[in-house]
């Protein structure tokens, strides 16, 4: 072996050596720097871009939106016929003229499909908001406010009993049923499907409240003075979004589909008509699937692919949001004490500070 | 009972009860079965003065926490009284608990969990500055930034989220929030049972700094024996719900006098691999919170009892000879000389319903 | 010689954050054969917990990557198997008792659940050895389940899904020999009243509690290799004791191995036949534990020892060890303890930096004293 590190330059302290006088504190400049570690638009371009087929469903749902909302504001931007137009060309597949091909009368597929488009994804977006509303905001109170014995307890252990009641029931069934009670409208068919979906979100939430609320953050908060509505604001909202948005994402997919399938049942809006919708297209071009294919697989196709670019993006979303995909640690945050009394080990203090940023 | 050395007391203990009620399952509902109930918290008597630090050790699960929360009145007493500079606090609510609040603040356990992993520095640690005072956002911040030196930490990391920063350095903050108002007492509940023995160090040297230049008072909950033996002034030793030994940390922690404590202390692992496997293993019948039964509460798992002790409640007593210490033990006065390691020796394995011999095993 | 249960080769882990990474564990090796407790103590952030994590794989990648090695556990290498099936590995072969009881506790489930799923878990294996049986597992992570994402949904074997398969998973019939089996783990580890305690919530429990329901979970499953990260730090010193007297017994019991981490060099000293010690993600000693903590041969495990607190405030400060932990992202050249030792010399500031060689009286008995020290023969 090289030398001894006794005969080496620098002569280690013995454990008995008197402890040297502790170096004074250097303050720091107080700098104030900007922490970079928060989900802002880097991180999440950054793990939607990591993920290709999120970033993929990111891509759809945003064309998506704009195409509808271009449709909307003046469908004769991007389409060529009106959605009742009958053209010469009867039962052509896709063309450059019909991109969806046409029907057994001439009309334009491609028209059809993407005027049903702001409907569609409005509903979607639409319905599955106001369960969130709903059943969210009874969600919170039952999970936040669940002492027995208090006014609310009460309130909360009854909303809970209704939501179990309501999830007992196949969804879809119950709001099919609502339907058939209510009568064939687009507002009876929103209606059904709220009164079915809200329980979720009821659960959903008491769920995350549950957890969020006995972490030591918010008592430490009551510890500390704060009054209880600031506690469910700043606190537990705060730290229950995440997980709400991934899913309030992944369910506009979901109720997407539910919504089409009654739709399909029971054809709301006449169909053909001034306002298509996906449901009622299939629904009436179902005999004409063997002659004329293209006429259910579009609309079909159109539902399918929105529902996959939601979940798709939900995925991503729950990547970008989940703490433990962008958490940083700096060991080094803290100051290096100044050695209190320094033992036989006394180097300088070592690197400092984070050079991460 | 014991005061604390000198003037009236900060914090005031008497008779102090807390319990929580089972949920009764659906059948038992039906079948009428009463509600039954933990107690956590049964009957302690305790005071603690301005500027003491008093340490509370003792069995895990026997109601230190919930002691240091009914404290900081974040658990509602279910019987007792509780005093904050002679003002009965047990009753206190709404915006009268709320004022209240600012003398006395809380360190948790768990750095991880304390802190809102979606807030700032600054914000955190001025969290209770916002709630009970009226102050404006720069102040609040400058008052933080003033303050991070205090606990050891750079001025320049308000702006930090709390996942940036070790253990110790978390703990920091939380012991920052907890300055911020300037209480009178600090609730410490394990502040360094997540940390390494080096930070430990660290932490524990500033607390007992920051006791001297503030005059803090200090309720230290903890299992780490040496962190109670360098903080603390005063020491409690809880076993069920109960105070079972109660002295000044120097005379309790080396002439222990309850058979628990001297339990506790026969326990403590030693860094050294060749006194290997000579901890003192309590043995006996684990006992229950529930319905407690008549006379002390140890003696199913005392080496020392005898037959009064299975039948009288032994009360928290001055006992001759021990001076400025209270005790719960029947023979407090014959056991006082018997050293822990005695427990270690005298090994001859009772057997407990349970089992588990007794004793050093080796 | 007897198969190790785990070896543990060259593995180095990096935590990948922004344009940084943290070398959080590097080129760690070490063996544990059947029946032995290995100790690992470290100051704060010297990678303890990455490599608990790391050995099941579940460390989250990202932020981690691991980078290189092996981990061979009972034959097969953990890091080549589909991911679909480590459920399976981690329900019947390793079990986990976290560094933090709260959160690791699923807070909307009652205790019994949460054990009873970990009893079920060894019966299933009971019932079919074979590994790979386990059905659509995961059960160890009672923090929420890592959400699979969607690619890995497809690769995976199609089970029961859906509201049915949910519930056909979540809510087996009660029995009461499960029940009994429950409270039987429960009061192993020294649980007051565990028929009351079954019916509580993490957050109606004591510390100590919390984490003898995470002890009980994970012995209750009998696994093969217990990996314990900090598992006793929330525990008063009485039930320490009989906590780990209840894991030797678990050793005694089915041969299994431990791995534990600690701060506490007390309880190390106690409980595990050989230490490892860790610094700045390297294992930087490894040794039998009485000549770690007797003849210790490398001057950060000196350090460390020293810094045990034991002092009443009269008698001054607490020693601390001086100076801090280096940056993982930036470490210094060569020896990575070198600007905190009082023995180095210049060439310690070179690279490469020193690997573990066998130290002192390494040939005699089967456990070898290895240090990571320059020195490491030299120390005076
Ligand atoms: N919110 C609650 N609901 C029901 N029981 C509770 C609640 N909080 C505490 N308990 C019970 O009170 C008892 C004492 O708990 P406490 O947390 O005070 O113990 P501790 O002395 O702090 O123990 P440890 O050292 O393990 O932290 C335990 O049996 C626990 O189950
Ligand atoms: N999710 C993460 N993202 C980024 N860095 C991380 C992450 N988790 C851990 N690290 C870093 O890896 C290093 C090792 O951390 P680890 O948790 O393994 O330390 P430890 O030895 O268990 O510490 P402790 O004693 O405090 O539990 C630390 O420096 C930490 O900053
Ligand atoms: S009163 Fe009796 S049983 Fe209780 S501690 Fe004293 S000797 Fe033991
Ligand atoms: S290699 Fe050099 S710097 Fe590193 S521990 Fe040994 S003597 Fe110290
Ligand atoms: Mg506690
Ligand atoms: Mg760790």
């Amino acid at each position: 072996m090289g030398t001894s590190p006794t005969s080496s330059s620098a002569p280690p302290a013995t454990p008995l050596a008197p402890p040297p006088p502790p170096p004074p504190a250097t303050p720091t400049a107080p700098a104030p720097r900007r922490s970079q570690t928060r989900a802002g638009l880097g991180t999440f371009a950054r793990v939607l871009l990591a993920n290709r087929l999120s970033f993929a469903g990111f891509v759809v749902v945003v064309a998506m939106g704009t195409i509808a909302l271009l449709v909307w504001v003046d469908p004769s931007l991007l389409l060529r016929f009106s959605p009742t137009q009958i053209t010469p060309d009867i039962g052509q597949p896709p063309s450059w003229t019909h991109p969806f091909g046409t029907d057994e009368s001439g009309r334009d597929i491609f028209s059809n499909v993407l005027r049903a488009l702001p409907l569609d994804l409005g509903l979607g977006i639409g319905i599955a908001g106001l369960s969130l509303i709903i059943g969210g905001g009874l969600g919170l109170v039952a999970g936040f406010w669940d002492r027995p014995g208090t006014v609310l307890g009460v309130v909360s252990v009854a909303v809970l009993r209704l939501t179990d009641i309501f999830l007992s029931f196949p969804s879809l069934i119950l709001a099919l049923a609502i339907t058939a009670s209510l009568g064939r409208g687009v507002p009876q068919i929103v209606l059904a499907i709220v009164a079915t979906w809200w329980p979720y979100y009821v659960r959903l939430v008491r769920g995350e409240v549950l957890s969020v609320k006995h972490q030591q953050y918010v008592t430490a908060a009551r510890a500390a003075g704060v009054t209880e509505v600031r506690i469910l604001a700043r606190h537990v909202l705060r730290n229950i979004l995440d997980p709400l948005v991934v899913y309030f994402t992944l369910d506009i997919g979901t109720v997407l589909v539910t919504f089409s399938t009654i739709a399909f049942i029971a054809t709301p809006l006449p169909y053909p008509g001034p306002q298509p919708e996906w449901g009622s297209m299939i629904q009436f071009y179902q005999d004409w699937l063997a002659q004329y294919p293209w006429t259910v697989l579009f609309p079909g196709l159109a539902v399918f692919v929105l529902v996959l670019a939601f979940s798709l993006l939900g995925d991503g979303l729950r990547d970008v949001l989940d703490p433990r995909s962008r958490r940083v640690f700096v060991r080094d945050g803290t100051e290096p004490e100044p050695p209190m009394s320094a033992g036989p080990l006394s180097p300088p203090p070592v690197d400092a500070r984070g050079s991460l940023r | 009972m014991s005061a604390p050395p000198g003037g009236a007391p900060l914090l005031e203990a008497v008779g102090l009860h807390k319990d929580f009620p089972i949920a009764r399952s659906l059948g038992e509902a039906v079948r009428g079965r009463p509600v039954r109930r933990i107690h956590a918290v049964d009957g302690v008597d305790l005071s603690l003065g301005p500027g003491e630090a008093l340490g509370l050790i003792g069995e895990s699960g026997s109601g230190k926490t919930t002691f240091g929360w009914l404290a900081a009145r974040l658990h509602e007493p279910t019987g007792g009284s509780l005093r904050f500079e002679g003002r009965e606090i047990s009753g206190l609510r709404g915006r009268a608990l709320r004022a209240w609040r600012r003398n006395v603040q809380v360190v948790f356990q768990d750095p991880v969990a304390s802190l809102d992993p979606r807030l700032r520095v600054w914000q955190i640690v001025s969290e209770p500055l916002r709630a009970l005072t009226k102050i404006t956002k720069p102040e609040a911040r400058r008052r933080v930034i003033d303050l991070l030196p205090t606990v050891g930490l750079p001025t320049d990391c308000w702006d930090q989220y709390p996942h940036e920063f070790s253990g110790g350095g978390r703990q920091r903050i939380s012991l920052a929030r907890a300055l911020s108002i300037d209480p009178k007492l600090i609730i410490l509940d394990e502040p360094t049972s997540a940390l390494d023995v080096g930070v430990q160090a660290q932490i524990l040297n500033r607390l007992v700094a920051l006791q001297r230049e503030r005059g803090l008072a200090y309720l230290l909950i903890t299992h780490n024996v040496a962190a109670v033996r360098y903080v603390a002034d005063r020491v409690g030793v809880m076993y069920l719900g109960q105070i079972v030994e109660l002295g000044p940390v120097r005379r309790v922690l080396e002439r222990p006098a309850h058979p628990y404590t001297k339990a506790l202390l026969a326990a403590v692992p030693v860094p050294d691999a060749r006194r290997r496997r000579t901890r003192y293993r309590i043995s006996g019948e684990v006992p229950t919170l529930i319905d407690p039964r008549p006379g002390c509460r140890f003696a199913p798992r005392c080496p020392f009892v005898v037959e009064r002790c299975r039948t009288i409640d032994p009360i928290l007593r001055e006992v001759p000879g021990l001076e400025g210490r209270t005790v719960a033990c029947h023979r407090a006065e014959e056991l006082a000389d018997v050293p822990p390691e005695a427990l270690l020796a005298s090994g001859e394995p009772s057997r407990g319903p349970t089992g588990t011999p007794a004793g050093p095993t080796s | 010689m007897v198969e190790p249960v785990l070896q543990v080769s060259g593995l180095s882990v990096d935590y990948v954050v922004g344009k940084g990474a943290f070398h959080a564990l590097r080129n760690v090796s070490f063996d544990i054969a059947p029946g032995r407790v290995v100790g690992f103590v470290g100051e704060t952030g010297c990678g303890k917990s990455t490599l608990a994590h790391a050995i099941p794989r579940l460390l989250p990648e990202p932020p981690a990557r691991v980078l290189s090695g092996k981990i061979v556990f009972q034959g097969t290498d953990l890091r080549e198997l589909p991911r679909w099936k480590l459920p399976a590995v981690r329900g019947t072969g390793i079990g986990m008792v976290f560094q933090e009881p709260l959160n690791s506790l699923n807070p909307a489930y009652r205790v019994f659940d949460q054990v009873a799923e970990a009893v079920r878990i060894r019966r299933y294996r009971e019932r079919y050895p074979a590994a790979g049986a386990h059905p659509a597992g995961g059960p160890f992570d009672y923090s929420k389940p890592p959400t699979p994402d969607t690619a890995e949904v497809l690769s995976r074997p199609v089970t029961i899904g859906g509201a049915a398969g949910e519930a056909l998973q979540r809510r087996p019939p009660v029995s009461s020999e499960l029940r009994a089996e429950v409270l039987e783990a429960l009061r192993l580890v020294r649980i007051n009243d565990p028929e009351t305690i079954l019916r509580l919530y993490p957050h109606e429990l004591s510390g100590g509690m919390r984490q003898r329901i995470m002890i009980a979970m994970a012995l209750s499953e009998k696994p093969a290799l217990l990996i314990a990260d900090e598992p006793t730090s929330a525990l008063d010193v009485t039930i320490q004791a009989q906590v780990l007297t209840l894991m030797k017994e678990l050793i005694d019991e089915v041969r299994a191995s431990i791995l534990f981490i600690s701060h506490d060099l007390g309880v190390v000293a106690e409980t595990a036949d050989e230490v490892g010690v860790m610094y700045a993600g390297e294992v930087v000693e490894f040794g039998p534990v009485a000549e770690i903590f007797h003849s210790p041969r490398h001057p950060y495990t000196r350090a460390l020892l020293r810094a045990a607190p034991a002092r009443y405030k009269d008698d001054g400060d607490l020693d601390t060890i001086a100076g801090s932990v280096p940056n993982l992202s930036k470490l210094p050249r060569g020896c990575a303890f070198h600007p905190r030792c009082p023995y180095a010399a210049p060439d310690c500031r070179v690279d490469p930096s020193p690997i573990l060689v066998p130290v002192g009286a390494a040939e005699k008995g089967a456990g070898s004293h290895a240090s990571a020290c320059r020195y490491a023969e030299a120390l005076p």
